[in-house]
Formats: structure tokens, sequence, C-alpha cells
């Protein structure tokens, strides 16, 4: 439980919270019709071309960063410089327009998030929370848990994502956009919008805020790397995590991309926790999914809603399409209730839900710091090799698994090195959390090369859902059928210190699977994972991470 | 016919990354999705649309139309010679 100390949206329809707020309630939506080099037409939330420039210093991804986290900064008046505040940056795809230039270094996101710190003189390494579509909510609980640690005093959570060819031409190739205006839970809807905007919120251990984010969980479905559980089993898991007491929550704030398997798969997980009747909404039809910044920026608006006492509408909804009653929230409404819930999911089966409320918090911030030393040895794999020569690794110790080659290589290190570890691990239902410096570059690259020539556009769809770094926790999850959290974090070095600290905070909920796990632009992979037993402290795993990577 | 089946199981095997088969284990009748055959799922369908576009010149605008199209490698061969146009 920590405290919000303030917030801001900057996206097409305005550079503040109140701005955005105001424009939902408006009608307002920036969404327009543009198309692609093959001429395939899509609908999408863009800034105005003249706006989505390199400057001297930043890139457009790094100046709406700073933007965002500069406003928010200056309404929470902390000291963004101070060794107590530490950023947390969600993006899943940072600069990743570079590769068509060429320029790998600056599109890792690590470079990236460092030259964002660096702009507000803060002196931690950032952490960049890269997990698909929950980013934004993976984000703000790792903050959360990092102030309830003592981590920190303050945390920044900055969400965002710019759009570019890679990425549209990405989703068009797996047939998931629609070309006009999207329309979530819609028996006539037909795929997702894309959309930009970055969002920040500042979370606190002091008592100067009015909304506490009460708690967050994330579940993996273990079904499948890019269509979600027919069961909706990890969204399902989450809301049953959170402990909810319907009769006080406002409304569920959904993912709700109108895909067909999206909605219908989040239709089945709240009709399934009891919760059919709560009205929800989904805010892509007003944003289209802006991706990384959809879990703050959604967070965000739905306080905004509360605090007003209304339930947004859904842009676009009009007839019920999916198999389950929900309660779609059509047009604004009014509400007394001041708690909500916001829910997420994305490729690699990842789910997440936080439950947030409204009023002046009741009781100061729970401690929950991370448990004293010990010297328990745990089980560890390191593997340093090439991408050719892990199939030979695979062939020698797993071999039973074909699927093997349709993954990446970074997907296949993760899943040999898991392999290998759990052969001598206690069995256990294990969260994976992974950090890396180079995300997914490899396979981004090999993505690029399909979309780099205009006269040769062959987006590729079994390269595009690898270009996701937490696609190898997912594959772990699915071949272990792991139904419980799963991470990826991206920095800019092997740093222990902060992989364990992360890796501490989530074995307070159950025993990880975490470590390193990466593969850089010319096909190095290095491996280091550690089976970590629930409530290890971080000093004995940075112990074990650091035998393995020093 | 038997010259294009042949090229099409070499690309499939190519694009899809079928490790350790080989064109002849490939039955042309047997079904590509499903449990039996190839046992493909739905991100290689999707593979497979581009691999039309991209070799034969075909276009699908909506991927429904893949599941009749992908029964086997005999229906796919014979749409593909009705309809290419490289």
């Amino acid at each position: 439980m920590v405290i919000k100390l303030a917030d801001n949206i900057y996206s097409p329809l305005g550079a503040t919270t109140r701005a955005n707020y105001d424009a939902v309630m408006a009608g307002y939506c920036a969404l327009k019709q543009y198309s692609l080099p093959d001429g395939s037409l899509y609908t999408a939330s863009l800034f105005p071309e003249e706006e989505r420039h390199d400057d001297e210093k930043y890139t457009p991804f790094e100046q709406l960063c700073i933007a965002s986290a500069s406003d928010a900064i200056a309404r929470a008046d902390i000291d963004p410089a101070s060794p107590r505040c530490r950023f947390f940056i969600s993006t899943t795809k940072g600069n990743v327009h570079l590769l068509a230039k060429g320029e790998t270094h600056r599109a890792l996101l690590g470079t990236s998030a460092a030259i964002i710190c660096h702009h507000f003189g803060n002196p931690n390494p950032p952490v960049v929370v890269s997990n698909a579509c929950i980013s934004g909510l993976s984000a703000q609980i790792a903050a959360m848990r990092s102030i309830e640690a003592g981590l920190c005093d303050t945390a920044v959570v900055t969400g965002c994502d710019v759009q570019s060819d890679f990425i549209i031409s990405g989703f068009q190739c797996l047939h998931a956009l629609s070309p006009d205006q999207c329309r979530p839970f819609d028996r006539d809807r037909c795929g997702l919008n894309l959309g930009e905007a970055a969002a920040t919120i500042i979370y606190s251990n002091s008592d100067k805020g009015e909304w506490v984010a009460e708690g967050g969980a994330m579940c993996n479905d273990a079904n499948h790397i890019s269509g979600p559980s027919r069961t909706g089993e990890g969204s399902y898991r989450c809301l049953q995590a959170l402990d909810i007491d319907k009769d006080k929550v406002a409304f569920i704030s959904v993912h709700g991309t109108s895909t067909l398997y999206n909605d219908e798969m989040e239709s089945i997980a709240i009709d399934r926790a009891g919760l059919a009747d709560v009205p929800l909404f989904s805010l892509k039809g007003v944003y289209g999914h802006t991706m990384g910044a959809a879990g703050v920026l959604e967070t965000i608006l739905s306080m905004q809603a509360v605090e007003h006492g209304v339930v947004f509408g859904t842009r676009g909804f009009e007839n019920l399409g999916v198999s389950r009653q929900v309660n779609i929230s059509a047009e604004n409404r009014t509400t007394d209730k001041q708690c909500f819930i916001k829910l997420l999911s994305g490729f690699g089966g990842c789910n997440a839900a936080m439950k947030f409320s409204y009023g002046k918090p009741s009781n100061t911030i729970k401690p929950n710091p991370i448990m004293a030393s010990n010297s328990q040895q745990l089980p560890r794999v390191k593997i340093t090799t090439t991408a050719d020569e892990l199939v030979d690794l695979y062939r020698t110790h797993v071999g039973d698994y074909p699927k093997f080659f349709k993954m990446d290589s970074l997907a296949r290190l993760g899943f040999v090195a898991s392999e290998i570890l759990l052969k001598d691990s206690p069995k256990a239902d294990y969260g994976v959390l992974l950090f890396n410096r180079s995300s997914s570059l490899a396979d981004d690259i090999s993505f690029q090369a399909t979309i780099q020539n205009r006269s040769n556009w062959f987006p590729s769809p079994a390269l595009f859902v690898y270009t996701l770094p937490n696609i190898v926790t997912g594959e772990i999850a699915i071949r272990n059928h792991f139904q419980t959290e799963t991470n990826f974090m991206v920095l800019d070095a092997p740093r222990t210190d902060i992989m364990a600290e992360q890796i501490a905070l989530a074995a307070l909920h159950g025993p990880q699977i975490a470590g390193w796990c990466d593969v850089d632009g010319e096909g190095h992979c290095c491996a280091a994972l550690v089976a970590v037993p629930q409530h290890t402290p971080k000093e004995t795993i940075e112990q074990e991470l650091n035998i393995l990577l020093k | 016919m038997e010259e294009l089946i042949l090229k099409l199981k070499k690309e499939i095997i190519e694009v899809l990354n079928l490790e350790d088969v080989k064109p002849e284990d490939i039955d042309e009748s047997a079904p590509l999705f499903g449990e039996e055959g190839l046992g493909l799922d739905s991100i290689d369908a999707l593979e497979l649309i581009v691999l039309m576009e991209k070799n034969y010149g075909i276009k699908l605008q909506d991927p429904n139309q893949g599941k009749e199209i992908f029964k086997s490698i005999n229906v796919m061969a014979d749409y593909i010679s009705k309809n290419r146009t490289k």
C-alpha cells in the first residue's frame, strides 16, 4: 500500500491530467486513419507529425517521458535528484524506430532510460519494466513494493510508447488492427487501434495524498505466447488475489483492446470472479492502445473518474459482443464509490490487476522489509554461448520440445537455462523474473529486416511476436504450467544489487526462477539464473548473482 | 504440380522452422493444423499468409480464408496454382 503524490498524462488530447480528463468527458478522441507503406489502412491516436522529431538531445520517446515526468514531479514537489527517489520506466519498444537507421545503442531501453534519469539528476540506475502490455501495472507494482520495503521514499513511474512502422506493421501482420475506430466489447469489433502517450504517477511513503494503491497481482495464463487464455485464467487469478469487495468497487477499468479474443477473455475472467455486475469500461476507443503507457494512463484517468463521481462510457461500444453478461458501461454515468480495479493482459500470457482507493488513508504504510541475510546456497545455472550453439544445448539437455525451434534466441536461451536449472530445483509454482540489457534486440533486428525495404515489405508475424523480451518468461511458464507472476526488467548493465532487490521483493509473494538472460545484437548469449525460494533475502540472491555474473 | 508441392514443402519447413522435418516426411494430404500432421498453430497460419503473398503474389485479406486454403499441402498447392500472380 502506497500513496499517490501526483500524476500527469501527456497525450494527443492534452499535456496534463486535467486536460485529458476534460477531453474524455467532452467526448473527444485523437483517433485518425493512416496508411502503411503497403497501402493497408489503420487507425491510431498519434501526435502530429511536426511534434515527432529528434531534437539535439532527446528522441521523441525521451521528450515525452521527460515532459510527462517533469509536470508530475513539479506537482508532487519532490526532489528527483534525491538518492531516495527511484525511477521506473514502463515501455515495450522505447526508441525502436532507430533500428531503421541502424542505430542499436540508443534503441536499447536501458540507454534511453539512463538518459531520462540523467535529465532529472537522479543518481540511481533506472529500472525499465518491459512486460508487454501490462508493463504499466508491473512498473507500479515494482514501485509499490520498493517503497514498502524501504528501498526508496518516492517512486516516479513513467509509462510511454511512441508508434512507428516497426510496431504498426507488426500488429498489422498479426491481423490485429482495425482499419476504423475500435469498438471494445461490441459484437462488430474487428481489432485494435494503436496509440501513443506518456503518463507518470508518483508514489510515496508519506501520507500527503488521497489515493492509495492498495495492492497488485500478476499471473500468467501459461497457455500461449500471443493468444489469451480461453478460460481467462491469469486475469481471473489476478482478480481473485486482490480480495475485492464488489459492493465498494465503482468500476473495473479493463484492458478492452477490441480484439475478438481479448475482450472475450476478460468477460470470462470477470464473470468467473463473480464481478459480472460491476460496471466496466475500456478507454481504448479514446486513446487506442498506448502499450507501455496504458497501465499508467488508464489508472490516472480512472482516479479522475472516481474523484468526479463518474464511470466512463466505452467509446465505440453499442451491442454486447462477448459470451458473458458483463456490465459494460456504454455512456458516462455517476458513482459514489471510491475504489476501482485496473485490469490488463499482454503477450507472453501475462496479466495484471491493481486495486486503488480514494480518501484519506486510514493507516500509514505497512513496512514490508526484505528479510535478514542467511547463507543458504541456491540452485543456479550459467550459460554463455552463441545463438547457434543453443541448439546443441537443447539437444543435450532437453530434446523433447519441438516448439523450441520456433523460439527466438532470447526465448531459446531462457528456456534451456530454466530447463537445466529446474532439474536440480525443488518442485514449485515458480514466478519468473528476468533481467537483461538488450531487451529483444536480436529479434528486433531480424523483424526490422522484413520491413526495411519498402519494395520488399513482408513483416513476419513469427518474428514480431518475439519482439517483446517478456515472451521468454511466457515460454517458461507454458512449459512448466507456472500460473503466477511473470515479469521482465531491462537495465543498462547487469546490476546485481538492483536485480537482487527486485527478485527478493517478488520472492515475498512466491518462489522465483530469476536472473539475467541476455542476447545482444551479435548473438552473444548469457544466462545466469537462480531458483529462489519464497522469502529469500536480498543478500543471498545478490551473493549468488555475483558469483554467476562477476 | 509435384514440383510445386515439393517447393512448397521446402518453403514451409524453412519459414516455420520445422527442425528435423524433411519434405518427404510431410504427407501432402494430411492436415497442417491441429493434433495430427504437422501440428501448426495460429502464428504459423499468419506466417503462411505472408508466404503466399511474398512467394506467389496471393494476398489473403481475411485470415479466416486460411482455414480452408491451409487444410493440407495438396489443397494449398491447388489454390496457389489457380491464383498465383508470380
